[in-house]
């Protein structure tokens, strides 16, 4: 035998192997594609079945049947309208737990590969089917409390840390179905303020379950995670205040809009402004002038990603800012008594959280739901798809939400997920990087430096806009 | 802290920051450095000491022990013991290991004059009782194909090669001529000689 290594299963009497089948890395690639698209498919199909069965399905029934079934026309017409506005909530109750299950396994899996590991192998064809089986396996564990928890308040807290989830989770979908009518009640013109509220009202149970665990290693997570998020709140809103200075609107759906037509339209290149930075060396005083203001908002606008990136990975407790959980320090942070779904309703509430951040992100940066090609070419390709123009047999006034439903949605919210998985790939490549921050080193950094340098770049850029007629 | 420190701290930072990305993502090339292990048998060394067990001659398939009993008397543990044969010589009937006691230290494979007891790059030994793990001699002997494999993994000399050296080693010393002896040599050994016997009179 040649080879320095031998291997011991030629040689053993008593251990037969069965045969064990490894991907390689373009085999991975391949089934990890496949596995997408499989995922997008039920993800959408799942989407549009419940948004269609509430904004049109069962109105259209009620319709149909409710007067014969002798309820009067104005509890019908109420009804439907309720069940109606209802779609935007079944839509994201349906996608938030398959979306969770996806993100869990990509983090699994992209983490493994960037600290060179296999990640889960064996739980359906390559591990893929791994998730589902811990979500199973949650669901089926114990519920315990501790002998001397609050039990009210420890119930309550995963559902509170949820419910805002999924309440934030709303307005994205008007971005990424183009302002749907099915999601019309979901395009709000105080967009950026809702989601930055709610999303602040996790943290009230994150220290409300740490408090009802009556544990000590809960309690320092649940305060932790208060600390930081007051902290890093206040950065992540002098980010977006700097955005919302630029689009002039503080609608998801208008901040999308107004960075359509071009990669060099996106916030992050300045809105278009990259395009005048060759004028640096143009022959003209006021063409260098206009060149070099506009060098300076560009890297400003870099620089507030790159802040928003730090404080929103901060506000959802990712590493390389996860004191609340650091397991080396806390055992597990606030979910330290959790088991079974209290612990499920947390992790999906997290996970949730990351693609909430990855979406807002993706709007105030990357142009939100919008390709990265010029005005025309993408109306273009909008009025194909809009060709293939669903008509559903409409009855009463509810269904005028459904009055042009045109495939563009399917396009718009593609590419919108795409960038979100693009962002959420950036927090696990930091995450394969960094190493966690100490309790002060996270507060330095974020009073320190983080807020002094965005108030800074509000003041700046204020006055560039301004000199700019923006 | 004035402005411009903290503007070349913060880019030092950022900087850093991207170089220990750019390492991370480099990695993403690499194999994997974990096994599979249930799976997938770890790689091991051919000399790495796991469980014991006894070699048959690789040509002939005749069992190697010879019930020297050496491995049993050099045994820290006590682990092994050796029945011979009632009637034949250098041969035994039975052959105990209990592995339950024995810690892999490899002194029987050493000392023993035949190579028969081995260590194996077996290391999985999970019973159901203590009393499984005392192997008797019918689990311990390998096959006559897995001998010759471990005969090659270690370098071992098979009876018939040791022979075959020994013959070749015999026909090398027959073929080699006895040296002439110098003239002028054995005449100073003659000188010296006489010089002797005459003392030995001379004391008498």
């Amino acid at each position: 035998m040649s080879s320095k290594f031998i291997n011991n299963n030629l040689l053993s009497n008593y251990h037969p192997r069965t045969k064990y089948y490894h991907y390689t890395a373009l085999g991975q690639a391949f089934a990890f594609f496949v596995l997408a698209a499989v995922w997008i498919t039920i993800v959408f199909s799942a989407a549009a079945g419940g948004g269609i069965t509430f904004a049109w399905l069962l109105p259209w029934v009620l319709f149909k049947f409710g007067v014969e079934l002798g309820l009067s026309a104005e509890i019908v017409r109420q009804t439907a309208e309720v069940l109606a506005y209802l779609a935007p909530t079944v839509t994201v109750a349906t996608i938030i737990p398959v979306n969770a299950l996806f993100m869990v396994l990509c983090e699994r899996k992209f983490l493994a590969l960037l600290t060179v590991r296999t990640g889960p192998t064996d739980v359906g064809p390559n591990g893929f089917l791994q998730t589902l089986a811990d979500a199973l396996k949650l669901l089926f564990k114990e519920d315990t409390t501790p002998a001397k928890a609050d039990a009210l308040l420890f119930t309550l807290a995963p559902a509170l840390f949820f419910a805002p989830a999924m309440v934030v989770f709303m307005p994205l979908l008007s971005v990424a179905s183009n302002n749907l009518g099915i999601f019309a009640t979901t395009n709000l013109d105080i967009g950026l303020i809702f989601v930055i509220g709610l999303a602040s009202l996790g943290t009230m149970s994150l220290v409300m379950e740490g408090w009802a665990s009556n544990n000590k290693y809960s309690l320092m997570g649940g305060l932790r995670a208060a600390s930081q998020a007051i902290s890093y709140e206040i950065p992540m809103v002098l980010a977006l205040i700097a955005i919302i200075l630029m689009s002039g609107s503080m609608n998801l759906v208008e901040v999308s809009d107004s960075q359509a037509g071009g990669l060099s339209m996106w916030n992050i290149f300045g809105n278009g402004l990259i395009e005048n930075i060759p004028n640096l060396f143009a022959s003209t005083q006021a063409s260098r002038e206009l060149g070099l203001l506009s060098l300076g908002l560009v890297s400003l606008c870099v620089l507030l990603f790159i802040i928003f990136i730090t404080a929103s990975t901060a506000e959802v407790n990712r590493i390389p800012f996860d004191i609340p959980e650091a397991e080396s320090e806390l055992v597990s942070g606030f979910n330290t008594e959790c088991s079974g779904m209290k612990f499920a309703l947390f992790f999906l509430a997290e996970y949730t959280n990351l693609f909430i951040a990855s979406g807002v992100a993706a709007v105030l940066f990357l142009g939100g739901s919008h390709l990265p090609i010029s005005l025309a070419a993408e109306n273009a390709l909008y009025s194909n798809l809009s060709h293939i123009a669903i008509s559903l047999p409409l009855v009463g006034d509810i269904n005028g939400l459904l009055a042009d439903v045109n495939l563009v949605w399917v396009l718009t919210s593609l590419v919108f997920i795409t960038k979100i998985y693009l962002m959420f790939l950036l927090a696990i490549w930091i995450r394969a990087t960094l190493p966690r921050l100490r309790q002060d080193q996270l507060m330095e950094f974020g009073w320190k430096y983080l807020i002094p340098l965005t108030l800074a770049i509000i003041f700046i850029m204020t006055i560039l806009l301004e000199v700019l007629g923006r | 802290m004035n402005i411009l420190e903290a503007t070349t701290k913060t880019v030092d930072g950022l900087v850093n920051i991207a170089k220990g990305m750019y390492t991370v993502v480099k990695h993403t090339t690499r194999d994997p450095i974990t096994t599979a292990y249930p799976h997938t048998m770890p790689e091991l060394y051919p000399r790495s000491r796991h469980r014991l067990a006894l070699n048959v001659d690789p040509d002939t398939g005749e069992h190697l022990c010879i019930a020297c009993k050496q491995c049993e008397r050099v045994c820290p543990d006590a682990c092994i013991s050796v029945i011979p044969h009632d009637t034949v010589k250098a041969k035994s009937t039975q052959f105990y290991i209990d592995h339950g006691l024995c810690m892999f230290c490899g002194l029987c494979t050493e000392v023993c004059p035949t190579d028969c007891i081995i260590n194996t790059v077996d290391f999985e030994m999970s019973e159901e009782t203590r009393e499984d793990l005392v192997y008797d001699i019918r689990k311990l002997t390998l096959t006559q194909s897995q001998s010759r494999e471990y005969f090659k993994l270690k370098e071992y000399k098979t009876k018939s090669q040791k022979e075959a050296e020994k013959a070749a080693a015999a026909a090398a010393k027959a073929a080699e001529a006895p040296a002439a002896i110098d003239p002028a040599k054995e005449e100073a050994c003659k000188v010296t000689l006489q010089k002797m016997l005459a003392k030995v009179k001379a004391g008498v």
